[in-house]
């Protein structure tokens, strides 16, 4: 019992020193992010912004608070916003392979978003509105699907999603079929996300939206862990299930949403930074729900600077840099806890 | 029993009926558990056994009749406020991440504390003390997923325990177990019953060891209740050959002086 003390306040400081530390990694990221452009990495522009410096080089200044500014937070709101959402879906259905999409958002917000550019709606905010929309009705429609038998409930909802996605992904395939040329660019676009086009109010509209969801998830991260014990252990320690799934579910799927409507699908964040994380800090959702918000964006923040700065010209799609970042390092941690 | 005036906190069954969908499960099921008493309930296979206990838990809701506890019916409590009172422990308990032994057990404060679940140290003392109990103690900071069949039993009623509850709810804790750990398992529920005064209510298919450590047995046979009273009264063996449907040999037990059962194996029973 003598050091009782030490392991109460362990926990506090555990989320303090985790997130502290994910903080640090976060603000590094930021700073070369940008600090990145196409002649590549350059940080006295963005010392002389901190700083205040007045002799400073106006052009570069703008490019930095208008162009890389709002890109760096778009990215880093996408991590987070998508890392948080695999670590809730992976937590609620009790499934590794789950991740932010698994519910059909991916394939209601690609077809309302395929639908909004062949109609010739702007980027913003035109598509954004109807990605949105196309997402809410997948959510709408998996809720009542799996409504009703509460014992099949968690499966159903698994499979509803899997079905959804896939009638979507044949209507996407059909929707690309009879697209004109020049409107395919936009929609591959799309499809494998896109941060070029953020500007400041596009962020902070995400922020809005976002933040909440941040705040609901956290106060609901010990009935998460509660929820690892599975549904019935979980009521009986005082976790009003059906209340709480539905809460996560509609936090994160909103802010999913919100996020992806925004930004376009970007792919394996969201399964694979909760895994990196918990293999790192463990089971804890108190620990992991900030350290994956912060960590996460993190993550985002570095990959999209390397889309940026690898080729000589152009840039990879981020989606692309994810997957060949986070795979092999999930796979290492995999490995060595092994 | 159910007349008998109770001035400690019970749990009571009253014209139970319950099932899924149409499928009646459940019927008429009456009875009453004290606290500070051992009660199990046997019977056949997919009889209710399990239903009867989640009704008693409040996880499943009767369809007829009602489940009180100190006379209120279960769901007027919510589900916080049942959880500080009854702990249940469902037949397998499986986790899709890991979690430490510590991490488990101080879920069992999780009706006691607020929301986010943060401990004081009163908590943390309690948690030793459960894990000291149930003897997981070195266990500690070890995985759920790295221990042992018996070792992962007695840390999930070392969360109970840490649960503080009036009630404890157990389905077939011993049915995965060596012989040794059946025995543990079985200990600690009467030192649960004896020194802390709680309710242990557990469905077991060993009706050997039922009669050697319930107060109260209740044979659960096709939905209904087929006996209920002392193991003596109830393992009686016409009664359990028409409920098994199987031959069986009844003998005295000479360790305890109790009912002990034998199936008989179908090469023996044409005679």
């Amino acid at each position: 019992m003598s050091d009782a003390h030490l392991i109460q306040g362990r926990l506090v400081r555990r989320i303090f020193t985790v997130t502290g530390l994910l903080s640090l990694v976060l603000a590094l990221a930021v700073v070369i992010g940008l600090a990145t452009g196409p002649s590549g990495i350059d940080l006295g522009p963005v010392w002389d912004l901190l700083t205040g410096n007045a002799q400073a080089d106006g052009l570069q200044i703008a490019i930095i608070e208008r162009i890389r500014l709002p890109r760096v937070l778009m990215a880093l709101f996408c991590g987070a916003v998508l890392s948080l959402g695999g670590l809730v879906f992976q937590a609620l259905l009790g499934n590794p392979l789950a991740e932010p999409y698994i519910l059909g958002i991916s394939g209601g917000a690609a077809t309302g978003a395929i639908i909004g550019i062949l109609a010739g709606l702007a980027r913003v905010p035109g598509v954004s509105l109807t990605a949105f929309a196309g997402s809410m009705a997948t959510l709408f429609l998996v809720l009542y699907l799996a409504r009703g038998d509460s014992r099949a409930g968690r499966d159903a909802m698994l499979l509803s999603g899997v079905m959804v996605n896939a009638f979507c992904s044949a209507v996407i395939m059909f929707l690309i079929s009879i697209s004109d040329e020049n409107k395919l660019h936009d929609i591959m676009f799309w499809l494998m996300g896109d941060l070029s086009s953020a500007d400041m109010p596009q962020v902070g509209m995400v922020a809005i939206l976002v933040l909440p969801c941040f705040a609901i998830i956290f106060l609901l991260s010990h009935k998460m862990n509660l929820m690892l014990m599975g549904r019935e252990m979980a009521r009986s320690m005082g976790v009003s299930i059906r209340q709480t799934t539905l809460i996560l579910l509609i936090a994160t799927s909103f802010m999913v949403s919100a996020m992806v409507c925004q930004s376009g699908l970007m792919g394996f964040v969201g399964l694979v930074v909760p895994h990196i994380l918990r293999q790192i800090f463990g089971s804890d959702h108190r620990v992991l729900v900030p350290a994956t918000i912060v960590g996460g964006g993190a993550f985002m923040v570095i990959c999209d600077l390397l889309a940026r700065w690898v080729p000589r010209e152009g840039e990879i799609p981020v989606g692309v840099i994810t997957a060949i970042v986070g795979a092999p390092l999930f796979i290492l941690l995999l490995k060595r806890r092994a | 029993m159910k007349d008998l005036p109770h001035q400690k906190p019970y749990l009571a069954v009253t014209g139970l009926s319950s099932g899924y969908g149409d499928h009646e499960v459940l019927t008429d099921i009456s009875l009453a558990i004290d606290r500070g008493s051992f009660f199990i309930i046997a019977g056949p296979n997919g009889t209710g056994k399990t239903t009867l206990l989640k009704c008693l838990a409040g996880l499943t809701h009767p369809q007829k009749g009602s489940v009180t506890l100190d006379g209120s019916p279960l769901n007027s409590f919510n589900q916080r406020a049942l959880a500080r009172r009854i702990a249940f422990l469902p037949q397998s308990v499986e986790t899709a991440f890991s979690l430490t032994v510590r991490e488990v057990v101080l879920m069992g404060r999780a009706p006691h504390l607020g929301m986010l679940g943060f401990h004081k140290e009163k908590d943390l003392a309690l948690a030793e003390e459960a894990m000291s109990f149930t003897d997981v103690l070195p266990l500690a900071d070890r995985t759920l997923d790295a221990l042992s069949g018996g070792e992962k039993q007695r840390v999930l009623i070392s969360r109970a325990v840490c649960q503080q509850p009036e009630f404890i709810l157990l389905d077939e804790p011993t049915s995965a177990l060596d012989l040794a750990h059946q025995v543990r398992v079985m200990d600690l529920m009467e030192r649960l019953k004896h020194e802390r005064g709680m309710g242990v209510v557990m469905v077991s298919h060993d009706l050997n060891l039922a009669a050697m450590y319930a107060d109260t047995l209740c044979l659960i046979h096709q939905g209904k209740v087929a006996a209920l009273g002392t193991p003596s009264d109830v393992l009686e063996k016409k009664r359990l050959e028409a409920v098994y449907g199987c031959r069986l040999f009844v003998e005295k037990s000479p360790v305890a002086g109790t009912v002990h059962i034998t199936p008989v194996p179908a090469r023996f029973t044409t005679s």
